[in-house]
């Protein structure tokens, strides 16, 4: 662990420790699902002696792109198997829609995965495979679309994301870490999803790339509607594109709320950590 | 229908300490005619969401008809009406449709949404809007009405342009 690490560290056990409840939601839900996208409700899992989870509770509102941050190693990538129910809780419960993921039989968990788009960390394009041979592959997997339909809808969300260009002709290996990710952007919007994942969208790019990607992230939900959820370590991300934002530490959420409530948190902790400062006056004893 | 505030099941309920939700409401000293003016610009907004293909279309698939109220008014609101690729703004008096969903805000965040900057889950989450039915179809879609108002910032206008180019 880097010094800076270690004081990232020290602030958020700080954070976690603080004694500032915060205010109950004062309007439950008639169903489930009536406003949250997903519901994580205390999350507990363990790999061994390793607690990765231990009782995380968020929602995610419908609508909105939300962030959830986190140090590495905090389990944000388990927590993102555990929505699409490719890993499942030791106890507690995920609500997809209201729908609980761990008691869905097999043929419904497949189902409810076609409700998600997901931009894995490196695009995980296929490299035998051109770009637009990449982005149609889940059309041509699950629906029975013609190859002139397919072709309607890839090169609209190629240009979507502005890779129309020469799509047929390159291979994921002649493209730009950025491009690598639109890509794979591109082709987790195919099937229209109504969630949208990005684990660590911004990693491995520079920050003007990064700042980029944000923004076609903003300009594609806004075209399109629907639930994001962006996991990134990236404190300038989340500032960047969070109207939701939920810190991740020690296996629960040290806090979670509106990008306005965030920044402006009653936990002086949390206003320290968002301010990307951990070693400031706070984290110094 | 039922309101959000009845019938809470508290099985659904989230720990209370999940989220950073406040339960105030915002001082009500508007005078009325300002009730008036907000409301009448949300609905223009509406209105012309609906008269913009690209914006109707996605909206009219979600197959509900949303009832949209204010709460510092007296008057019965007006019908979103979300269906077959359209959206259609239709006066509550004398429509023979009835609401899948409601939807109903206070001034302060009437403003907020007809300027694209209402964060609506929220809003109800926190008791600030009350809702009656399946809202999220209707939040699900509200992003490209607020993004009409209130665009996202352009891709490149805040680099420079060659890289733009080099990674497009
Ligand atoms: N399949 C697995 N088996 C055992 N341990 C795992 C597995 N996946 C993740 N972990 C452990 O869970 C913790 C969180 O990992 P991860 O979710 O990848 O972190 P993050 O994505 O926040 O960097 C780490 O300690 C990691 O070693
Ligand atoms: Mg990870």
């Amino acid at each position: 662990m880097t010094a800076a690490d270690a004081k990232t560290a020290a602030l958020l056990d700080r954070a976690s420790g603080y004694d500032y409840h915060q205010g109950p939601m004062t309007v439950p839900q008639t169903n489930p699902g009536d406003f949250w996208s997903i519901e994580c409700i205390d999350l507990y899992k363990s790999f061994g002696s390793n607690r990765v989870m231990n009782g995380l509770n968020v929602g995610i509102p419908e609508g909105m792109i939300t962030v959830i941050l986190g140090p590495s190693g905090t389990g944000k990538s388990v927590l993102l198997s555990h929505l699409i129910g490719l890993m499942f809780p030791d106890k507690g419960d995920i609500l997809v829609h209201g729908e609980s993921v761990p008691r869905m039989k097999q043929a419904r968990l497949l189902e409810m995965r076609r409700k998600f788009g997901i931009l894995f960390q490196d695009g995980a394009l296929f490299g035998s495979m051109n770009v637009y041979d990449n982005v149609a592959f889940p059309l041509r997997q699950h629906t029975d679309m013609s190859e002139e339909q397919i072709k309607d809808v890839v090169m609209r969300r190629l240009d979507e994301v502005g890779l129309a260009n020469g799509a047929e002709t390159r291979s994921p290996a002649e493209l730009s870490g950025g491009m690598k990710k639109r890509a794979g952007f591109a082709r987790a919007l195919v099937l229209e999803p109504q969630i949208v994942l990005f684990d660590e969208p911004d990693s491995g790019l520079d920050p003007v790339r990064t700042a980029l990607l944000c923004q076609l992230i903003e300009k594609v939900h806004a075209e399109n509607g629907g639930t994001y959820v962006v996991i990134t370590h990236d404190i300038a991300s989340a500032r960047r594109i969070g109207e939701y934002i939920a810190v991740l530490w020690k296996g629960r959420i040290v806090q979670s709320g509106d990008r306005d409530d965030m920044f402006d948190s009653p936990n002086p902790f949390v206003r320290q950590f968002l301010a990307g400062n951990p070693g400031g006056p706070l984290g110094m004893e | 229908m039922t309101t959000s505030s009845e019938n809470p099941d508290p099985a659904t309920r989230l720990p209370v300490d999940a989220h950073g939700a406040r339960g105030a409401v915002a001082e009500d000293a508007a005078p009325r005619a300002d009730h008036r003016e907000a409301w009448e610009t949300l609905i223009d907004v509406f209105e012309q969401a609906g008269d913009e293909p690209r914006i109707a279309e996605p909206i009219g698939r979600i197959e509900q008809v949303v009832l949209l109220r204010s709460l510092d008014l007296d008057g019965s609101g007006v019908l979103l009406v979300c269906r077959g690729g359209r959206l259609e703004v239709v006066d509550r008096d004398g429509a023979s449709e009835q609401p899948t969903i409601e939807l109903a805000l206070r001034t302060p965040e009437i403003e907020k949404l007809a300027v694209g900057k209402l964060r609506t889950a929220m809003a109800i989450a926190d008791g600030r809007a009350t809702y009656a039915g399946p809202v999220r179809q209707f939040l699900r879609v509200l992003p490209l009405v607020q993004a009409m108002v209130n665009p996202p910032v352009a891709m490149g206008t805040n680099t420079d342009d060659e890289l733009v180019e080099e990674i497009a």
